[in-house]
């Protein structure tokens, strides 16, 4: 496995240093890097990406260098072991995501999304996810900033349509 | 929070297709841009068990409706988890609906037996991009001749009901890119209502468990003799004299459960107790109505002529539902 490392600046100017096998996470470094246009002097700059995230973006990829590329070598390791491993890491994501404000995970979505970090978005659509599902119409408005443009009489016709989704 | 408003529809719509889809159908009435989002999501999994109140039908009409408005370009998931008011016919369109969508992966679990086991539709076992297929229980698996799953990768069929005794080997073989297979029965669960040309029924050397309910059907010698590999047995049967000279050893029984309302079932609980050498343990398990409990009266038993060998030796445990009956060991002391 490569140890080569390569500089990210963010948005605000701030610059961090990741090992290229952790930036392989995000596909478009990973494209990035395999047309060469990576120089290791320079920095890569991430427009849409702001220190604060992009240092959670990194903090990910570090934690993750290992599963999901070497398929081969797990296939090797006994049932428990890849249980107590799988656990691991779920912890790890569980707290990981617990530390940080809704505001910050809907950033966190953007950046991985346009980084394209696949395993990355999902883990916060989920955390997203659990987030709403027991909430009510009107905490989901307010969580997503949602105007509610629906006449009352037209609300009432979709909730009818949807009873049991409703019950 | 204005960058929320940034999070383009696909993005929440794969927000959404984490929440659970009674939870992901009430987000259409939050605002006219969300009014259809649910409607693309393309993991759709329906539980009847969590539908606890209100009519079985508005459940089959949700099914129905997001079902059918469904505009997901392929259908990833889809999970029907299933109890004893669905209906065979709702079942089918809902699969073939599925199938028709390009589903990669369905699961069916009927989750009961109360019902008789269920027949997909014969599409679902053509469908070209279907890549795991799980179908659990209350499922009737017949394989058309024409099956073709040119895609599944992953198949599981855990206590189905086979058709036949070719169904299995026609589904495995129309898996040419088949790598994960299971194949998982329980309990063999032969019950009068059920279709089984039970006289088709062989002896099963790896039989674990079976339960035997029939009591509305004599049963013979060779059907019974099928069933002496088993370490657990679930008998509700009417007793036949054929058996006393049978000579017939359930040498690996351990677990005995013998329901008392069937014909006889005095006589056959005396030959299964001489016939298991190795009983552990044996319930007498009493379900009938008691306006019949006559019935269960031995008014002519035959005392056996020694007593069992697992009274002697291995049986530690006895259960009975009714506490005023003498324990039957003790009859032969």
């Amino acid at each position: 496995m490569s140890s080569n490392m390569i500089m990210l600046k963010s948005s605000d100017g701030a610059s961090f240093e990741i090992e290229e096998a952790a930036a392989r996470k995000s596909k478009i470094i990973a494209n990035m890097i395999e047309v060469e246009c990576v120089d290791e002097d320079k920095a890569i700059p991430l427009q849409n990406v702001t220190g604060n995230i992009l240092a959670l973006v990194i903090e990910y990829c570090n934690k993750h260098i290992v599963d999901d590329d070497d398929d081969v070598a797990t296939e090797e390791a006994s049932e428990e072991e890849e249980e107590a491993k799988k656990k691991k890491v779920d912890d790890w994501e569980a707290e990981f995501m617990n530390s940080m404000s809704l505001e910050t995970m809907f950033e966190l979505l953007l950046a991985a999304n346009y980084l394209n970090i696949k395993s990355l978005i999902d883990l916060v659509c989920q955390t997203i996810a659990n987030n709403i599902k027991d909430k009510t119409p009107e905490e989901v408005r307010k969580i997503f900033s949602i105007e509610n443009d629906f006449t009352p009489e037209e609300e009432e016709e979709i909730r009818k349509e949807n009873a049991w989704a409703f019950g | 929070m204005d960058r929320i408003s940034q999070i383009s529809d696909d993005l929440l719509i794969r927000i959404l297709s984490h929440v659970p889809i009674k939870h992901v159908g009430a987000t259409s009435c939050l605002s006219k841009r969300w009014q259809h989002l649910w409607s693309f999501v393309s993991n759709l999994e329906y539980d009847d068990s969590s539908h606890t109140d209100g009519d079985y039908t508005s459940f089959t009409q949700f099914v129905y409706r997001s079902l059918l408005s469904n505009k997901a370009t392929v259908l990833e998931s889809l999970y029907l988890t299933l109890g004893p008011k669905c209906q065979a016919v709702d079942i089918g369109i809902w699969i073939e609906k599925a199938v028709a969508h390009r589903v990669h992966s369905l699961t069916v679990n009927i989750y009961t037996f109360e019902i008789e086991p269920i027949s997909l539709p014969s599409s679902l076992y053509r469908c070209g991009t279907l890549e795991t297929l799980l179908l659990a229980n209350g499922i009737h698996l017949d394989i058309p001749c024409s099956v073709c799953l040119p895609s599944l990768k992953i198949l599981y069929l855990l206590n189905v009901v086979y058709a036949d005794n070719g169904s299995l080997a026609r589904l495995i073989s129309a898996c040419p890119k088949l790598e994960y297979l299971v194949v998982k029965q329980d309990k063999l669960h032969i019950v009068d209502d059920v279709l089984y040309d039970y006289h088709r029924i062989e002896y099963m050397p790896k039989l674990e468990t079976a339960c035997l309910d029939m009591t509305s059907h004599g049963v013979d010698y060779k059907f019974l003799g099928a069933f002496t590999c088993a370490s657990r047995l679930y008998l509700s049967l009417p007793f036949s004299e054929v058996l006393y000279s049978s000579g017939m050893v359930f040498h690996r029984l351990v677990d005995l459960q013998v329901t008392t309302c069937a014909q006889g079932w005095w006589d056959l609980l005396t030959h299964m107790l001489q016939a298991s050498p190795k009983l552990d343990i044996l319930r007498l398990n009493d379900v009938h109505d008691p306006v019949l409990s006559s019935k269960e009266t031995p008014d002519c038993w035959k005392r056996p002529s020694s007593v069992p060998e697992c009274l002697l030796s291995s049986l530690e445990d006895f259960h009975k539902e009714e506490p005023k009956k003498e324990k039957i060991c003790l009859l032969y002391w």
